[in-house]
Parts: C-alpha cells; structure tokens; sequence
C-alpha cells in the first residue's frame, strides 16, 4: 500500500530529455547557488541597525584590524550570524535527503521527526529545575533530547515495514512533536524567570549567533556531510526500492541506521545551536532533484549549498517583515516551507 | 437494454481515457470487458456505475441518464464491486453484507424483515452460511471476495458490475468466484458486467465480451465470433492459436512463444567482455 | 425484484447479543464517569474528601463548603463532561472520515488555528471583552479546517492528502502563534496556559455558551453515524451503495470541526482526548459508530474529569493545566498505539 515514489518522475524525465546538456548542467547549477550563497553572505553581513558597506566589509575580513567599531561588529555578530546560517541551512539540506530516501518518502523531512520538540523539552526542563543554566551543557542536552525524540518516532512509526508510510510518518511525528510541546509548555507555565532563554528553544534563529555557536555546530556539519556522501551510492540503490537494493547486494538495514545516525547527529547538531528550523530539510532537496537529478553523490553536496542559501536569505528576509524587530528565521522558513509541502502533499498519489 | 453509454468521452483531468465510446450491456447475461493494460475497461465499468462522470456523452440507466438520478436510486438499481476492498478491521462477514442494505434504509432505522430476508438469502446463495459469525480477515481469497459479492447481492438489484473481481486471486479462487457469478446470471437472472484481464477466462464464463483497445470499443460479440488470431494479434499484439475447448467447446487461445515483439535482425546482444569472465 | 429462493429466515441472535454487549458498555462508562466526577470533585479543594461529592449531593454538607463546590468546582467538572463529549465524538467522526486510527481532531489545523486567532485576540487586544476569546478561538478554529479541506480537494478531499494538509497548515499556524509569543514575551503565561488548555476559572456562563453546541451537533453526528460507517469500505464501493461520499464527508467533517473548535474555544487547546478516546471505545464496541461515537463520549468526559481533578489535586495550590495531563496519559498510550498498529 505505501508505494510512494520517492522522485516525482516528471524531475527523472526531465533529466532525461536533456542528457545532452548534462554535462554542463550540474557545475552550471552549482556556479549559480555559490554565487547566490556569496551575494547572500554578504548582504546579510551589511544588513542591520548600522549599515556597513561591502567594502568595508570586505577590508574587515581581509585586513583585520584597519577599521574599528564596523570591523568589531562584521567580526563578532554579523560575521557569525551569516556563517551560523549557512552552517545550519547546510545541515537541514543534507538530513532532508537522507530521511527522503532512507523511508521512501518524498514528505519526510528532519521536523517531522519530532528533533526540535525533544531539544526544546529537554532544555526548557533543565532550564526549569536548574535556573541559570547557560552555554556549553545546553548544547549536549539539546542533542540528547533531539536525538532520543527523532530515534523514537522513526522506530515506532517505521517497525516491521520496509518504506515508512507517509501519513504515518508524519501523523506520529506530528502527535509525538505536540505531546512534546504541551510539557514544554507546561514547564514554562512554572517557570517564568527565565523566559527569553526558554524562548529561544520554541522558536529558533540565529539571531543571537556567537563564534562558539559556530565552532559547535561545524564538525557536526562537516562529519554529516562526509558521512552521507559515503553513503551516496547506497542511498542511490536504495531509490529503486528496497527489494531491488537488496537484490543488487545492499545491506538496507545497515544503510538505513546508518543513514539515521547522520541524520540526527546533523538535526541536533543543529538544533541544539539555532532552535527549530523548519521546512529547509524538506523544500531543499525536492528542487535540487529537479534541477540535476537524482545520483546522491550531486545532490547531497548541492543540497548542503542549497540549504545554506535557503537559510542565509531566510535570515535576511526576517530582518525585513517587521523592523526593527525580527522574525525568527525559523518562522520564515515554516512561511516558505508549508506552502511547498501542500503541493506536495496534493501531488501524492498513493499514500497510505 | 436497461444500461447503456452514449458515445461517451472519459477523461481524468487533463488525461482523456477514451472517446466516442458506446456500450450496451445485454440484459440477462454475463458481459465481460478485455483488453491490454491501460485500454479504459475499467475506466468504462466506473463510468457504466456512475463512479465517473463522463465529459461527453451520457451514460442511460433505465431510460435516463444516470446523474439525473440520486446516488442512492441508482445504488437500488445496479451494485458495483471495485477493484480495491477495503474491510472495515475486524468486520464479520454478516455485519459486512448487512452494507448492502444501505441503500434501501433510511438513517437511525430499524431494519425491517425485508432487509433480513435479503442478507439472509445473499448469504445462503454465496454458499457462506457456516462463516457468517466469521471476521472477514480469517477467510480466504476466494471466500472473501464471496463476501463482497453477497454484499453486493444484498442490494437486491439485478445489475451487478465488477472490476476485475479475481485479481490477486489463485485459479481456484478465480474458478470459485466466476462459478458463483455465472450461478447467479443462471438461477437469479442478474445481469453481469465485468472486467476481467483473462481472455480465457473471458472466453468461458462471457455470453457477450467487449473488446476495448487505447479508449474505444474494437470489437463484440459473442466469444466465438470475437476471439480470433487476427484480432489477438490486432488488440495484444501477440501470436496466438484459437482451438476450441476440449469440455465447453468455447474459444480457447493459446499463445506461442517469442512471437510477442520481434527485434530488428533478431541477433542477440552479447554480454561484455570483462563482465561475461565474472559469470564464467 | 426481490427474487427469494430462500424460506422464511432465521433471525439472527447475535446482533441481538453484539448489541446488549455494546449498550453495557457505553452505560457503564458513562456510570464510571459521573461516579469518578462525584468521587473526585473535592479534588485540590481544601478541607473537601473523597465522599463529600456525595454528601454534598445528599444536601448534608456544611453549606460553606458546598457554595465553594457549586461556585468553583461544580462549573468545571460539568465543562469537562461536555468538553470530554465534544472532542471523543469528534476525534470518532474524524477517524472515520480521514481512515486513519491515528488521525484527531488536532490533525485537521483545528487546534492550532484556534491558537493562533486566540494568541492575536489575547496579545494584540488585551482589553478585548470576556466573550471575544472564545468567538476568536472558534472562527480560526473552523477557517484552519476549512483551508485545510480547500487545500486537500482535487477531485475530492482524499483521507490522506487531509491528514497530511492538515499537518502542514497546523505547523504554519504554529509559526504564527511563536512569532506572537516572540513579540509579547510578557503576557506569555496567560496564553500558555490557554495554549496547554486549562479549566481554570471557568464559570457557569462558559457551561452555558457551551452547551448547546454539544445539544445540537452530537445528535446531528448521531444521525449521520450509519452513512460514516459506509465511508469505511472506501469512496468507490460507497457511491456504489449509494452514499454520496464527498458531501458526506464534507458534512460529518464540518460537524466534527465545529465540535472541536467549540470545545477549544472554551477550553483551550486540549489534546489527545480526541485521539484516544475513540480508540478506547472502538477496542470496546467495535467500529459501528452509532455505538463507537456514545461510548467515545463517555470515555472522553471520564478522561477530562479525571484529568482536571488530577490538575488541581497534585500540587496545590498551584495548578497544573488540564491539558498538560491529558497529553501526559495520552502521548504514551499514543505511542503504545503506534506499535500496535504497525504492520
């Protein structure tokens, strides 16, 4: 019953009826994203209370040193803060490939999982019994939360079946991620002395970005990405369908937990540093497929640059709804993102 | 002919199935659709039930168009099995007849004898007597799709169609199910409509086959006079012998082998070198 | 046209029993649940036991006492019966109509649509009449629904592509309701203790504005309980027996929405008792929902009761909202759900 394909074939034709121009397609379209990436980069350096022109920028990070005040603030908050996202977009990217492919599932996406309800429980909750908790612990809670929340809804709603149904996935995603957020909220119901900490983990952003943040969320980016793209040719049998994988002498199983392991360590590095961000794992990898195909060994790279735009743009727009305050990009990104995942949804054809 | 389409087009979205298709379905006997994957048989059964509403054209059920009637009198007048079943969980096979009802019952009501008399009979003439109490999830293929033809025999038309009542089902279930069909055209006189993917399983049970290929009717007629080699070749493209049945003496087609799609220069491709030593 | 071969037929004695089976059940759990409501009705009341509820009712307790019961108390337990009643039936309509034992009333934007026009009425209106939450928290709770059914129709509103709208509608709504609370961090314990869902301070008005949602629609639900019973063989087989599916659908899901949204307008946002509820008395009666959908409502009014009493009794004098405890008893029996029904 829980046939869904995971490529919408009009994107396979497409590649097809233009195998003469592939040659040149996939650097064109990289060319295009890291230019969109740089130009992103750099407008949201510019971009704050105090405008800062480009070369100013440019001469703070070529020549330390040479121009003050701007320099110190391109140095320590805007310079983070476009590195942060781009960092966390990058990560978003990849996870959302893998969980697409390792459950069949072209819906799947990283906060379906519940990642970011579990970081926020967790957190709050030391928040609560241990007041005055900031900095370093809270990212390895954050992670632990995380990871248990994503471990526990892909094993309940995937046991005994090889593709994880759609509706399935996401209705356990959806109910486990509310239960989560009713403690939540119940925790900050009898907690009201730390409420701009608490915050921060319901709504996310990298609004308050430091070096530390970055430093914290970068390995883990890193180690995602070459861990993925070892599984590149696994994941791309795995496409075909389980039976057929393991006919050509997968070993599914390993591949999937695996698989799973990045993906949670790339979420909750994530999450754990910028809060729930939502809808970038499933929006990025669905027009990358669209536009160079599906050999995972391009996509996966391309998705990490692609999720990396989406969140560095994200992040400038939030600074334009509603000045001077800012949206908190993860808000933007659920803006952009249920939108795409309606038309998704609408396009499925067999779900169950 | 109380169920009949006018040159009727067919269409899902954008997708046109068929075009200028007309069908008359003969009354009192077993009428089955063929043809190859995708032609719109069953496209036309769900048009014949008014599941589909055709673009062009209409659809005549008892003299009128069937979308001039409610859903609910067309529900007392003809009985659709679809493909796809799906069974409430843990339903027994009495509750699941007792559907057959509905459409000769009003909200909130209390059954009336009628209505019992009915199940009562559809289950006595399916043979299922002794699994009434049963959950339809303990039978088997062939028994379960007895089930839902009860259902459907509870509504008490005359009109039944199916699609593709014996998919997924072993020969004996088939042979089960399709014996049962033709029982009820014999004894009851319903009037039979199905798609079946068989053609000789079309050939033994029709009295009146159609013949459809990409969206419109090619042929009908009675089995003799509609399966033969030329129209095979022409509908499947395939090669095949037409005997006669040996026990009812209907056509029986069997088709030889490697004649389906011929290549070019008919050579082999050979296996790569490099690739052929690993086999070796 | 009735061509009978048969003879006069056996009637049979197992509907008659399947049906004695199912009325005993549906009575006892509703007799379970005003007992639990008369046990527990002392519950984080100071000075008031286990078996005052009954004194109480017997006109023997001390007439403080039994103001402070009927003044603060009695409100919200008759709420939470209703409350329970509302979300049972219609988390059983929607079930049914999404075919799906995991969907609830939360899955269709109902929940957090109402969130998000409560959160706007509580944060950007804060002088805004008594009256204006509730009517907020029902318009946005039915526009989610309604948004959610547009999105999900394309040649009808299959099951799937509803829960799964419903999903994507739910998380943009919630987008909303955090940006709010981003703006307005200081009035961020009254809207969280709405956004958990509560039965504090709830009176006899709100038991009035209530009511009469439950008096109209549950017997409305009543009455369309055999046409969502065919809706279960799927669309096609439907149609075949005469239901007209789509409108049918469209019709016990705008009850079922209407249901919700009322409860969460008067109540909050209280989850899985919509969820489970249901799933408890389909174990019990089985799948006919003119005997699911009663026995549903009797479970659900046990559970809020149950729940509310909790919330008061554990911690006083603080209390712990209503719907941090459902979601407490309901999450795991959720997850117990989701093994069971896996393949």
């Amino acid at each position: 019953m829980a046939t869904a394909t995971v490529v919408a074939p009009s994107a396979s034709d497409n590649v097809e009826r233009q195998t003469r121009f592939r040659h040149w397609r996939t650097p064109l379209v990289s060319a295009v994203i890291v230019v969109l990436l740089g130009l992103g980069l750099l407008w949201s350096i510019a971009l704050g209370n105090v405008a800062i022109s480009i070369g100013t920028i440019l001469a703070a990070l070529l020549h330390p040193g040479s121009s003050g005040v701007q320099e110190l603030v391109v140095r320590t908050i805007r310079l983070p803060r476009a590195l942060l996202s781009a960092v966390v977009g990058a990560n978003m990217g990849v996870s959302g490939v893998l969980m697409q492919t390792i459950t069949g599932n072209p819906l799947a996406a990283p906060e379906i999982l519940g990642v970011s309800a579990g970081a926020a429980v967790v957190v709050v909750g030391a928040l609560t019994f241990v007041p005055g908790l900031v900095g370093a612990p809270v990212v390895p809670l954050a992670f632990a939360g995380g990871a248990a929340a994503g471990l526990l809804v892909l094993t309940l709603a995937g046991r005994g079946q090889g593709r994880v149904g759609t509706v399935r996935l996401a209705l356990a995603g959806f109910t486990i991620a509310s239960l989560l957020l009713s403690v939540t909220q119940g925790l900050i119901i009898f907690n009201d002395n730390d409420t701009k900490n608490v915050f921060f983990w319901l709504v996310g952003g990298v609004n308050f970005a430091q070096w530390s943040d970055v430093t914290t969320a970068l390995p883990w980016a890193a180690a995602g990405l070459v861990g993925a793209l070892a599984l590149a040719r696994s994941l791309d049998m795995l496409a075909l369908g389980e039976d057929i994988a393991r006919g050509l002498g997968l070993r599914v199983q390993r591949t999937r937990l695996f698989g799973g392991i990045v993906i949670i360590g790339l979420v909750a590095g994530s999450v754990a540093v910028a809060g729930p961000i939502t809808f970038v794992g499933l929006v990025v990898p669905h027009i990358i497929r669209r536009l160079v195909g599906n050999r995972h060994r391009v996509v996966l790279p391309l998705s990490a640059l692609g999720g990396a735009t989406l969140l560095v743009y994200a992040d400038i727009a939030s600074r334009f709804v509603n000045p001077p305050f800012e949206v908190p990009a993860g808000v933007v990104t659920a803006l952009i993102g249920a939108p795409f995942f309606i038309v998704l949804a609408r396009r499925q054809r067999t779900v169950a | 002919m109380r169920l009949h389409t006018e040159a009727i087009q067919l269409a899902y979205d954008n997708l046109v199935i068929a075009t200028d298709l007309s069908l008359a379905i003969p009354d009192g006997k077993v009428s089955v659709l063929i043809g190859p994957n995708g032609c719109g048989k069953s496209t036309a059964l769900r048009a014949l039930s008014r599941l589909l509403k055709p673009r062009q054209g209409s659809v005549v059920l008892d003299g009128r168009t069937i979308h001039a009637y409610s859903t609910k009198e067309v529900a007392r007048r003809l009985a659709v099995l679809p493909q796809v079943l799906v069974a409430p969980e843990a339903i027994t096979v009495e509750d699941l007849i007792w559907f057959g009802r509905h459409p000769h019952r009003r909200s909130l009501s209390v059954p009336s004898s009628d209505d019992k008399d009915m199940v009562d009979w559809a289950i006595e003439v399916t043979g299922l007597a002794g699994l009434r109490r049963k959950s339809v999830d303990q039978l088997s293929g062939g028994q379960r799709q007895r089930a839902w033809i009860a259902l459907c025999l509870a509504q008490g038309t005359e009109l039944i169609l199916l699609d593709e009542p014996t998919t997924f089902l072993d020969v004996a279930y088939q042979l089960e199910v399709l014996d049962l069909l033709h029982e009820l055209n014999i004894e009851q006189g319903k009037t039979v409509a199905m798609v079946l993917h068989d053609f000789n399983m079309a050939a033994e049970y029709a009295d009146h086959i159609f013949v459809m290929k990409e969206g419109s009717l090619v042929t009908e007629g009675s089995p003799a006079e509609v399966l033969t080699p030329a129209l095979l070749h022409q509908v499947f493209g395939i090669e095949a012998r037409v005997h006669s049945h040996p026990v009812s003496g209907k056509p029986l087609c069997i088709p030889i082998k490697g004649r389906a799609r011929s290549t070019p220069d008919g050579s082999a491709t050979p296996v790569p070198a490099r690739s052929r030593a690993v086999i070796g | 046209m009735t061509s009978h071969t048969m003879t006069r037929p056996v009637t049979a004695p197992a509907t008659a029993g399947r049906n004695r089976r199912q009325w005993t059940v549906g009575v006892s759990a509703t007799v379970v649940a005003a007992l639990g409501s008369v046990l527990t009705i002392g519950a984080g009341v100071p000075g008031v036991g286990w078996l005052d509820g009954f004194t109480a009712l017997l006109g023997r307790l001390d007439p403080d006492k039994t103001r402070l019961l009927e003044q603060f108390i009695l409100p919200r337990v008759l709420l939470c019966w209703l409350v329970g009643i509302a979300l049972a039936v219609s988390g059983g309509v929607l079930q049914g109509v999404v075919r799906n034992p995991l969907a609830a009333p939360d899955i269709i934007g109902v929940t957090k649509g109402a969130g998000l026009t409560a959160m706007l009425t509580l944060l950007l209106w804060p002088t805004a009449p008594v009256i204006a939450l509730p009517v907020a928290a029902f318009c946005g709770g039915i526009g989610a629904a309604v948004v959610v059914y547009l999105f999900a129709y394309r040649r009808g509103a299959s099951p799937a592509r509803i829960a799964l709208v419903g999903i994507a509608v739910s998380a943009l709504c919630e987008g909303g309701i955090r940006y709010l609370l981003v703006r307005n961090p200081l009035d961020v314990n009254a809207a969280m203790s709405w956004l958990t869902g509560s039965m504090f301070g709830r009176t006899m008005t709100h038991v009035g504005q209530f009511l009469p949602w439950v008096l109209v629609l549950v017997p409305l639900v009543l009455y369309y309980s055999r046409r969502l019973d065919t809706l279960g063989l799927g669309d096609d087989l439907a149609i075949g027996l005469g239901e007209p599916a789509e409108r049918t659908r469209r019709i016990t899901l705008l009850l079922a929405v209407g249901l919700a949204s009322a409860a969460v307008a008067v109540a909050g946002t209280v989850g899985f008792v919509g969820l489970i509820a249901p799933h408890m008395a389909r174990r019990l009666v089985g799948g006919r929902h003119l005997a699911l959908l009663p026995t549903s409502a009797a479970l659900g009014s046990l559970l809020m009761v149950l729940a509310d009493a909790v919330g008061r009794g554990a911690v006083p004098p603080l209390e712990i909202p209503v719907g941090l405890i459902t979601a407490l008893v309901g999450g795991p029996y959720f997850l117990y759900l989701l093994t069971k029904t896996g393949k």
